[in-house]
């Protein structure tokens, strides 16, 4: 009886009555994130339309390591990379998830991965939506996915069967755990707290970069937390957790903590963000697009101007990932175009705030306008 | 009245940004975008996995690129000399530069001699591409492998021959 207490959401009578209720802002708002939905979903159906998915970026390697998770029935600990033999250094998460589907479907992994890749694009569309939302309310949010649509940095990223795609839904999920976590006075560990435990513990197990930038936004934003002792914890907490799963795979996959041995530390894997793009540089504006960072400006003065609450989250998501995506500065010079996504990720939301609060303001202009010559 | 107008305004401005989103917004995207969507990789070399999947040992090495290797492994799970994760490699730069002259060299005797110090047993040719082991593009000088002292031709198509190692 319960279940369908849960669902009387699909009662046709209350159902219409709902739509019927619907103000002209809602139902336009609703028109424009469907429009942009197919917009974005259309362009993503390319990574099906060739005889092997885009290629770029690793993509068939994991899907070797996928393969033989599914023939031998266990998650291998020695690589088939680089002639082999060695201990995997990868973190499971994204590619269990492709093992599980594979298996579940029976549609081979690489095929599995290509589908998996638009499945995961949409949930970077609705965590995005659903981040945005949250902090100032669905105009805003509706907003940020017209940037994310046009963004070219994101739309690299969401075309590619890679763990990073699993890490730019999981990094932002987490952070809406913190967000939606709305209790004050003393710290509770609650249903969000537990829930933002569990995706930064995913992941860790889905990708270092992500975990790299997730664990620095959490950190910055406990410190300018640092005199709420609630705020503070629920940032805290799945740091925690993030750091110890990471530790602990680490551990068992490699028998040791330090990551200084890797190549891509040793060999400074990445490639510098310059404001354009160079023989040497990845382009910040030709991955932004240009057209959010106007935005991102009145978002930032809006946001406080408002004083929203929670604000800060958004800001440590800005500082960290452009501090590490200007890690080359600091001298350590590792995967800063990587970086680069989870920076841009954040223009995007606060573009957002920046295009809702231009919106608002026409809008109220016009409603004056009109009201006052109504003949017109 | 009133409302209607105003309506009428907030869905003319958004059916603009709409088209203008899916016209000249995702032409530029799509100009960005697209190069991440080429699969490298030929249709020739992609169908000759199912060869080297029922004809190869599973702990079959082979010499590739880095495109090429990581197809290899995708579709097949044999090991090839570059691609993958080099995070942990015992030596990736030494990999990559031993792969890069194999396909390099006008020489089949230093090729054999690199294939056998690296324990490959099997070369993968791709005939219509460049190959990148790490270094940047390069084309590959095939006919060294046409001397059947040290290589022996095992499949072919339009786009790639496979040797084994003598």
């Amino acid at each position: 009886m319960r279940m369908f207490e849960s669902i009387k959401w699909l009662n046709i009578a209350k159902t219409r009555e709902r739509f019927a209720s619907l103000d002209a802002v809602t139902v336009l708002r609703y028109a424009v994130i469907v429009a942009l939905f197919v917009l974005f979903v259309s362009y993503r159906l390319n990574v099906l339309g060739g005889y092997v998915i885009p290629t770029y970026g690793n993509t068939m390697y994991h899907v070797g390591i996928e393969r033989l998770t599914l023939e031998t029935g266990h998650y291998p600990t020695q690589e088939l990379s680089y002639n082999g033999g060695f201990p995997n250094f990868y973190v499971p998460a994204y590619r269990l998830l492709i093992v599980s589907q594979s298996a579940f479907s029976g549609i081979d992994p690489m095929v599995m991965s290509g589908l998996m890749t638009i499945a995961l694009a949409i949930a970077v569309f609705g965590v995005m939506y659903a981040f945005s939302k949250q902090l100032v309310g669905a105009s805003a949010a509706a907003c940020a996915l017209l940037f994310l649509t046009l963004s070219p940095g994101m739309t690299i990223f969401t075309i590619r069967a890679l763990p990073e795609l699993l890490g730019l839904v999981m990094f932002p999920l987490t952070l809406f755990f913190i967000l939606k976590n709305r209790t004050e006075g003393h710290f509770q560990f609650n249903g969000y707290v537990a829930l933002s435990v569990i995706a930064a513990a995913v992941t860790a197990l889905t990708h270092q970069i992500t975990l790299l930038v997730l664990a620095l936004v959490l950190a910055v934003y406990a410190l300018t937390q640092i005199k709420n002792r609630n705020e503070f914890l629920k940032a805290i907490v799945p740091l925690v957790a993030l750091i110890a799963v990471y530790g602990l795979w680490q551990v068992y996959s490699l028998h040791t903590l330090s990551i200084l041995g890797i190549a891509q530390v040793k060999y400074h894997e990445g490639t510098p963000v310059d404001f354009f793009a160079s023989a040497f540089s990845v382009g910040f504006f030709d991955e932004a697009g240009l057209l959010v960072l106007p935005f991102t400006a009145i978002g930032l003065v809006w946001l406080e101007r408002n004083k929203v609450d929670k604000r800060f989250l958004l800001y440590s998501w800005l500082i960290a990932s452009l501090l590490l995506t200007k890690n080359d500065l600091l001298g350590i010079d590792i995967f800063m175009d990587r970086f680069l996504t989870f920076f841009i990720e954040a223009l995007i939301i606060v573009g957002g705030i920046g295009a809702f609060a231009v919106l608002q303001f026409l809008d109220a202009r016009i409603g004056r306008a009109v009201e006052r010559n109504p003949e017109t | 009245m009133v409302r209607l107008a105003r309506n009428l305004i907030r869905i003319s401005f958004l059916v603009v940004i709409l088209l203008l989103t899916a016209t000249y917004g995702m032409a530029s995207v799509q100009k960005q975008a697209d190069p991440w969507l080429d699969p490298v990789v030929t249709k020739g070399e992609f169908d000759s996995t199912s060869w080297i999947e029922a004809n190869t040992p599973p702990t079959a090495h082979f010499e590739a690129d880095i495109f090429g290797g990581e197809l290899i492994m995708g579709m097949t799970t044999r090991i090839p000399i570059v691609g993958g994760d080099w995070s942990n490699a015992l030596n990736p730069i030494a990999n990559m530069n031993a792969s890069q002259q194999i396909y390099q060299t006008p020489s089949a005797i230093e090729a054999y001699t690199l294939c056998k110090q690296y324990n490959l047993t099997y070369v993968f040719v791709p005939l219509n591409r460049l190959v990148f082991c790490g270094f940047g593009w390069i084309s590959i000088n095939a006919t060294k492998f046409d001397n059947s002292e040290y290589f022996k031709l095992q499949y072919s198509n339009e786009d790639v021959r496979i040797y084994q190692v003598a």
